[in-house]
């Protein structure tokens, strides 16, 4: 049965309402539809795609058909099978694809940028720091396309905390990541401890007593789940310890500082062969080699582990600040980056303990090396002082310094003993003890313990071969002028030398290379020098600076 | 109605009994299952795919068993000529048309339902123990949006299929699919083109295309950290449009229809 007229009618009619209803309808979804949430504008972007980053056809009808998301999983799982393959340059363009495809999908931006900044090195592990401007601007495009979470302003702030070094920048976007709902545990507690590394301990100390504050309101929180609990439990006890230390550490610090240090940094930079050089030299490197929270530093002297910076770029190089992710290289510029700690720095006072290593490369006792006993080699030692058996039996006049470190070697404390020495007055019943045991005085003199009978100090040394020939893609030496970098920033070294040398290096000092002004705030050690592409790559050996 | 429900019921049953549809269901339900296989990626990347991923499955899916379904429902009775029989009977051409829409509507329902219930246990079971677990329910509003696309599909389908032969509908429906996905491109196109021809050609195609692009909703899903401004509102005015732009199709789908010599 066919429709009758007035129902045909009827039913023409109703057509024009309702197309105009559906214009009407697709006008008010639009402004609706085009919100970022739903319909990031980014995604648009794979139409056109970027040198090296473009989407197969099928991929590009796929993404623009509505299954962008998929389109970025598949690109995603591809980009971990080649991960794990080892054919990192194709992760590239893939991040940019689904950072792009799907821009509020945030593990591509944090997992692309360690990617970018940590992965691409050279045979001997140096990163390719050419790529991390391109790391923090894909960082930055996270943030911009996820303002209101938390996780790319932390990742922001790790990148420049951890490979960059630039710690008011790191604090920068951990202080906007503290403005979206963070996890405590991972910004709040980065962030006072990037306060520190940029000489802003006032501030550090308030973020740790927000960051309890935070941690004891989730813990009262009755909304908070049992994993919220359980981590801001644990977040709480650490930064309640970090508190206590950072309290004890103001107090100390800021008397033990005094006098400087005179670093007196010596270097030798040489050519070995084209493109290979070595940077050798040595270091005064004071730090507290025994700390008591009530006393400060106990026992100081020479430290092993603190690392000079060692940089090698073309001349007047800075890190560009770029708008917009991109992974392509300019070829042309060149730089390397790596360090060198100083070792084998060494001290006795005359009347106190040392220990002849004996033709062992290092001397290892916990104990002894807690109150400042160093092991000298023969070389070093010759002359030095008596052997410990003989010493007490008169040969050798032993300081009271010296008395504290032998009742200490010979009976350690506990091990949770937070305290150096024994208390005072109980060293003299100690020695007492250990001049009528001959066991121990034989078992302390077969492992080489003497008592000297003269000051002697040995500074530590360095010595580091960096070999660039290997790699001609990261050094290119494509520019006639370059600068190598020698620096030391006692804002990032271990609390142990810091504890000597201060927050800011106020108890360094050093008659060449002491350097005020790179760093507001901060006495660092830096010496920047000019050298040629003909030092690099001429043949032969050749000294291209001599500190001396 | 009752003659409607009667073809509604028949079509449905027939639609399940072709084994096409079936495959296209259970390769939906392996697909899924699939997702558990990202177990390499962390828990939070492994979700994100699983919700992606699924969704999309579920949407490419509905396609083909949307398609494939609507594009044979009157060319294949016409050519059976069993609509000569059922038109013998007290039944207008309307009921019939109206009839074997709803029956296929009802089985393309079926289908994305199953499929997204599994997508939901899915993600349930993953997110059991996780930090902040979303609520996995909440993948009911991209199921919902699935759905009506689907249903404005078919309606595109079966209107080209009273007068058009499966092969042509099949790919003019799919191209209009296309098309009415990048309703962003001509939207900024109609904004942006050289003169005012090309806007206004572009501003026709926005406004009078199949906008499929509307009923894209998987982003906020994916990603529940974004916020979506006037969700229900937009939601709400998803589902009216899906019904009116399927109900114009239908109209003309009869118009036509009731005109054709069978």
């Amino acid at each position: 049965m066919s429709l009758s007229g007035s129902k045909t009618n009827l039913l023409r009619g109703l057509l024009v309402p309702l197309i105009l209803l559906v214009v009407f309808l697709q006008a008010q979804i639009d402004p609706l539809r085009r919100q970022p949430a739903i319909e990031p504008p980014q995604a648009n972007k794979v139409i056109g795609g970027l040198k090296g980053a473009t989407l197969p056809f099928e991929y590009m009808l796929g993404a623009v058909s509505g299954f962008r998301q998929v389109i970025a999983g598949l690109l995603w799982v591809r980009s971990d099978s080649f991960f794990h393959s080892g054919n990192y340059d194709a992760i590239l363009p893939m991040i940019r694809l689904i950072t792009w495809l799907d821009p509020n999908w945030l593990d591509p931006y944090a997992t692309g940028a360690w990617h970018i900044t940590y992965n691409f090195t050279d045979t001997d592990q140096r990163s390719d720091r050419r790529y991390l401007p391109a790391g923090v601007a894909l960082l930055n495009e996270g943030i911009q396309s996820n303002p209101d979470i938390f996780d790319m302003y932390k990742e922001k702030g790790w990148l420049y905390y951890d490979k960059i070094k630039d710690y008011n920048e790191s604090a920068k976007a951990l202080e906007a990541g503290m403005q979206h709902k963070p996890d405590i545990n991972q910004v709040g507690h980065l962030l006072a401890n990037a306060y520190i590394r940029a000489g802003k301990v006032d501030e550090a100390e308030k973020q740790f007593a927000d960051n309890i504050r935070l941690h004891k309101a989730n813990l009262a929180d009755p909304k908070a789940n049992d994993d919220t609990k359980m981590r801001s439990g644990s977040g709480l006890k650490n930064q309640e310890g970090q508190l206590d230390k950072l309290a004890f550490r103001k107090k100390w610090r800021a008397v033990n500082v005094n006098p400087p240090i005179d670093a007196d940094l010596k270097f030798q930079v040489r050519r070995i062969k084209p493109k290979v050089i070595e940077i050798t030299g040595s270091w005064n490197m004071i730090g507290s080699k025994g700390f008591d929270k009530d006393k400060g530093i106990i026992v100081e002297g020479p430290v092993d582990g603190a690392r000079l910076d060692i940089r090698l770029q073309d001349e007047g190089y800075q890190m560009p600040q770029v708008a917009d992710f991109n992974f392509e290289l300019d070829p042309s510029v060149m730089i390397m980056q790596d360090s060198v700690s100083v070792r084998g720095g060494k001290k006795v006072l005359k009347g106190g303990l040392y220990a002849q290593t004996k033709g062992r490369a290092t001397f290892n006792d916990l104990a002894a090396d807690k109150v400042g006993v160093y092991g000298f080699n023969e070389q070093d030692s010759a002359g030095l002082g008596v052997p410990l058996d003989q010493a007490l039996a008169g040969k050798a006049q032993i300081s009271p310094f010296g008395m504290n470190q032998l009742a200490t070697v010979a009976y350690p404390l506990p091990y949770n003993s937070t305290a150096v020495f024994p208390p005072e007055a109980e060293v003299p019943a100690l020695f007492n003890r250990l001049k009528n045991d001959p066991g121990k005085i034989a078992e302390l003199t077969k492992k080489g313990f003497c008592i000297a009978v003269k000051d002697s100090q040995v500074e530590g040394t360095f010595k580091k071969e960096i070999d660039m020939s290997k790699d001609p893609k990261m050094y290119g030496f494509a520019k006639d002028k370059y600068e190598l970098i020698l620096s030391f920033n006692p804002r990032y070294t271990s609390d142990f030398v810091k504890d000597r040398l201060g927050w800011n290096g106020e108890g360094l000092s050093d008659k060449r290379y002491l350097d005020t002004t790179t760093i507001p705030g901060a006495r660092i050690l830096r010496v920047k020098i000019p050298i040629t592409k003909d030092d690099l790559l001429g043949n032969g050996e050749k000294v291209i600076m001599d500190s001396k | 109605m009752n003659a409607i429900l009667t073809i509604a019921g028949n079509t449905i049953s027939e639609a399940l009994r072709r084994k096409v549809l079936n495959a296209f269901l259970l390769g939906g339900v392996a697909v899924l299952a699939l997702t558990f296989m990202f177990g390499q990626f962390t828990a939070r990347q492994e979700l994100t795919l699983i919700r992606g991923m699924g969704l999309g499955i579920i949407t490419l899916a509905g396609i083909f068993i949307t398609v494939i379904l609507s594009i044979n429902l009157i060319p294949t009775e016409i050519e059976r000529r069993t609509i000569y029989t059922i038109l013998a009977k007290p039944v207008n051409r309307w009921e019939f048309l109206i009839g074997k829409w709803l029956g296929a509507i009802a089985t393309i329902g079926v289908n994305i339902v199953l499929m997204g219930v599994v997508l939901i246990i899915a993600v349930a079971l993953k997110q059991i123990g996780a930090e902040n677990p979303s609520n996995p329910l909440e993948l009911l509003k991209g199921i919902l949006m699935i759905f009506l696309q689907m249903v404005l599909l078919c309606s595109v389908a079966v209107f080209f299929s009273v007068f058009l032969t499966p092969l042509v509908n099949f790919f003019l429906t799919l191209s209009l699919f296309i098309i009415g996905n990048m309703s962003s491109f001509t939207q900024d196109l109609a904004k942006t083109g050289s003169n005012i021809l090309v806007k206004g050609f572009f501003t026709v195609v926005h406004y009078l295309v199949p906008n499929f692009g509307n009923f894209q909703f998987t982003n906020p899903l994916v990603n529940p950290a974004v916020e979506v401004k006037s969700e229900l509102l937009f939601l709400t005015q998803n589902c009216i449009y899906g019904l009116v732009y399927s109900a114009v199709l239908l109209i003309l789908a009869v118009l036509i229809f009731d005109r054709r010599e069978v």
